[in-house]
């Protein structure tokens, strides 16, 4: 009976644990030979968090949001307003607040937003988000406007960073965001192979059908919605600490189109997808940053992958998985 | 205390940012209301306009026929105009690629389109922002009190209305038009009563880019043009059509001229909050009204 | 006991009376087939009862409840449960998703989110017993997009069977269906129907299929119920059959 529910290659943990543990394997070799390969797979492995969360919101529930960079501007600015206004320097207390402030706005924008069509959520989050943008700009005295907010390095089970060198430093950043991220990987894992994550997947289907098999379509939309904006702002949390500087570029739309062109890489239909893709995008875009056409780069990708191939490198992937282990049972 | 002079500076800006907001917003409407795509990409028509009018258009004009005024006011614009439907015409397959697929498809393309306008204008015209308005100067400006109001936006109101006539008269009173209107309404029915639907969407698009192209050149004299102005756009366009009603030709007007006395009336109080307040409005309005105050189709 | 009470249903859409007085009672366990010529009002009347649209005015009275201004959830929640014309299923999930989705529904399971399905194994066994019953077993794993159209149209059915209803509605279960595969839609249907006890309203265009299967009838033409009998009586009536194959009947 069971048997039913087994996972195709990318849905299952173990994927996702190999994938990670090879990462985490190889980071130190790579950072050896070049610090700033490490530093570029510091960004990989930082935005795997909010890449899932977008994806439970688009690949899971159908909602595709032009505006997530809100989110990751609302977990950056607690990270930063905790450190410039508290003083505080723990990386945990740092995330914790942004989980609460993610949270509360979510909630908030959600309550107005779900209710309407998937096309209006869309063009809706981008102007929201700019929104945003326009008070972190605007009110400099605050945010520090376009200089932003300078961080001193975090503090980490309250022991602080401050006297090593910065490779280990990198190192210990690098180890702690993997351990989040297995966990919330683990989380977002479960959480999508729910009763409650397979509900979302039938709204994203037939919302019509959905609701007429008794499904408050509307509240699980908002249950996703919040536990992406957290995601979210988790990883805005991250990357304020990652870079030491926040700045309202975080929340420009052109991060927000960042998430979506890298979630859209790496597979919005399979689980692996977001993790394929926070890496294969952040070493492009290393690549590409010297390039400085980079956004039609990626508005013409965006374009080819959804004509060309919608599910992404995690697809292509897993059709080559699979094709391995037919071949081995048929024997050629 | 107020004075006469102000009330009528502000009455202009009012007046003067509807003229423009709409021409942007019908050109969104007419897209939506004929092939039930929210194009993204239509405020980068828009900005192309600017660019063409400030990289080239003036360029072109001044050299050819002198710095008399009366060519650059209308030659210009139409350069401009024509600019975009070429554009259109470029971008048109991929519409009909859209309309009928799913609404990821429609958004991420739209989306993609905005992302390469927006590097094509940094490719074509570089970073810094344009203007043209020392070649309209000759112009003049009125005296109001205190302040100045260029002819050239007096000119720019005045165009605008008799653009919203012509189109009323092509959409009410011309074959086109009509069916244009009849598609709006059920594209199926349309094209079972033996109209060319393909014809029919080609001239919507055509005229929404025509529109946003020529609205395009008609403001650039009167602001400057940057890098990022798309989304700024996209974002006072969208809150128009929410509060307008989408799909709507009077839901155009109404919209822009709300979203323009909002925009006035928050420059004066509360500037920082400007664009907050305009959304805060737009969620009312759509809790308590979701067609809209023109008459629109649902969100 | 009775199931279902309409009191005088009317339903317009600007000039077109699509329901106009319809007043009927169903008993626990009936099968009703209505019929009628197009536009005779059978879908409106599916739609009005599930709560997809209101009614202009009239009553619908639920195992002695009004529930004439319930919302379509509450409806489902109460046991009525629709089918749809048009197929109308979750096409990126499998079939076997299809049916649990629906019974992670029915028992309330939408807001569990930590726990994997695999630790639910009521619905699990339940979602077994469904597929048995249509015999769509060897076709679990399939996504909807490759099964045949018969067996979407299946899998629409069992999906309403898994909420448990105790008035189920299905709107031509068998159209568009090809017509050597029709009887064997239209048996497991009513198999089910019978297992389960349901109250069932079946509206059908096909007439072999009504005179074979159907055993209450009801006749439906411009808004009104012109007949209501049993399956012989309605055969044997002359004036009925003119009004069915006359005019626009597809």
């Amino acid at each position: 009976m069971v048997e039913r529910l087994k996972k195709a290659f990318g849905d299952d943990l173990r994927s996702n644990f190999i994938l990670l543990a090879i990462i985490a394997v190889i980071y130190p070799a790579i950072y050896a030979i070049s610090p700033g390969w490490g530093i570029v797979l510091g960004h990989g492995i930082t935005w795997i968090i909010a890449l899932l969360g977008f994806n439970l919101l688009f690949g899971y529930t159908g909602l595709l949001s032009f505006g997530h960079a809100l989110f990751l501007g609302i977990g950056a600015y607690t990270a930063g307003f905790m450190y410039k206004y508290l003083g505080i320097n723990s990386i945990e207390l740092h995330i914790l607040g942004s989980i609460l402030s993610s949270a509360v706005v979510a909630l908030a924008i959600g309550l107005v937003v779900v209710r309407y069509t998937r096309i209006f959520f869309a063009i809706f989050m981008l102007a929201i988000a700019q929104v945003f943008w326009s008070l972190y700009y605007k009110f400099y005295w605050i945010t520090g406007g376009t200089d932003g907010i300078k961080m001193a390095r975090f503090s980490i089970l309250g022991i602080s960073l401050e006297h090593l060198d910065f490779t280990t430093y990198h190192h210990i950043y690098f180890y702690f965001t993997t351990f989040l991220t297995t966990i919330l990987i683990y989380l977002m894992w479960r959480i999508v192979n729910s009763p409650f994550g397979l509900t979302l997947k039938a709204i994203r289907d037939n919302e019509v059908r959905a609701k007429f098999i008794g499904i408050d379509i509307y509240k699980m939309r908002l249950y996703a919605f919040i536990i992406s904006a957290i995601y979210a702002g988790i990883t805005g949390a991250l990357v304020a600490n990652h870079h030491r500087l926040v700045t309202p570029d975080i929340a420009y739309w052109t991060t927000s189109g960042k998430v979506v062109f890298a979630t859209l890489l790496g597979g919005t239909r399979i689980f692996i997808g977001p993790l394929i893709g926070s890496f294969i995008f952040h070493v492009i875009e290393s690549f590409a940053m010297r390039f400085i056409y980079w956004q039609l780069i990626m508005g013409a990708f965006i374009i080819a992958i959804v004509i060309l191939m919608p599910g992404g490198i995690a697809q292509i992937l897993r059709t080559f998985v699979e094709s391995i282990r037919h071949s081995g049972r048929i024997g050629g | 205390m107020i004075e006469l002079g102000e009330v009528v500076v502000r009455i202009y800006n009012i007046f003067f940012g509807t003229s423009v907001l709409f021409l942007i917003a019908v050109g969104l409407n007419l897209i939506y209301g004929v092939m039930r795509i929210v194009n993204l990409t239509h405020p980068a028509f828009f900005t192309l306009g600017c660019y063409t009018v400030a990289g080239l258009g003036v360029g072109i004009v001044i050299s050819l026929l002198g710095t008399s005024l009366t060519p650059l006011l209308i030659i210009p614009p139409l350069i401009a105009a024509l600019i975009v439907v070429i554009a259109s015409l470029i971008v048109f397959p991929l519409f009909i690629y859209m309309s009928g697929k799913g609404d990821e498809v429609q958004l991420l393309v739209t989306y993609g389109l905005l992302l390469i306008f927006e590097d094509v204008f940094r490719l074509i015209w570089g970073v810094e922002p344009l203007r043209a308005s020392q070649a309209y100067e000759m112009a003049g400006s009125l005296i109001v009190g205190e302040y100045l109001i260029p002819v050239y936006n007096i000119y720019v109101i005045l165009s605008a209305l008799i653009l919203v006539l012509l189109l009323w008269l092509l959409l009410f009173k011309t074959k086109i038009g009509i069916l244009i209107r009849a598609s709006s309404m059920d594209i199926e029915m349309t094209a079972a009563l033996g109209a060319d639907v393909k014809k029919v969407l080609l001239v919507t698009v055509l005229l929404a880019g025509f529109l946003a192209g020529l609205g395009g050149g008609l403001y650039l004299p009167s602001a400057s043009v940057m890098l990022g102005m798309s989304v700024e756009l996209l974002v006072l366009a969208f809150v128009v059509v929410v509060i307008g009603g989408l799909g709507s030709f009077l839901g155009s007007f109404v919209g822009s001229f709300i979203v323009s006395v909002l925009r006035t009336i928050t420059l004066m109080l509360f500037p920082e909050l400007e664009l907050a307040l305009i959304y805060i409005v737009a969620i009312l309005i759509l809790t308590f009204k979701p067609e809209g105050l023109g008459g629109g189709r649902k969100w | 006991m009775e199931i279902l009470k309409l009191v005088n249903l009317k339903k317009y859409f600007g000039g077109v009376r699509a329901l106009d007085g319809i007043s009927t009672t169903l008993h626990e366990g009936e099968v009703v087939t209505i019929i009628g010529p197009n536009g005779a009002g059978k879908t409106t009347l599916i739609n009005t009862i599930s709560g997809y649209v209101f009614p202009d005015s009239g009553r619908i009275i639920y195992m002695n409840e009004d529930i004439t201004k319930s919302t379509p959830i509450e409806r489902v929640n109460k046991g009525i449960v629709r089918s749809f014309q048009l197929v109308n299923t979750f096409d990126k999930l499998t079939v076997y998703e299809n049916i649990l989705v629906s019974l992670i529904s029915s028992r309330k399971y939408q807001n569990k989110m930590t726990k994997t399905l695999d630790s639910y194994t009521d619905i699990l066994e339940e979602a077994e017993s469904i597929l048995k019953l249509f015999e769509l077993g060897d076709k679990a794993d399939s996504l909807i997009t490759s099964i045949s159209y018969g067996d979407r149209k299946l899998v629409d059915v069992a999906i309403s069977f898994a909420l448990n209803p105790k008035l189920i509605m299905l709107d031509e279960p068998t159209s568009g269906v090809a017509t050597k595969d029709k009887d064997d839609i239209m048996k497991k249907i009513l198999e089910a129907i019978m297992k389960t006890g349901v109250t069932a309203m079946i509206i059908e265009h096909d007439m072999d299929i009504v005179f074979r299967y159907g055993k209450r009838v009801m006749v439906m033409h411009q808004g009104k119920i012109i007949a209501d009998g049993g399956v012989e009586e309605i055969r044997k009536d002359e004036e009925i059959k003119k009004i069915l194959l006359g005019g626009v009947y597809a």
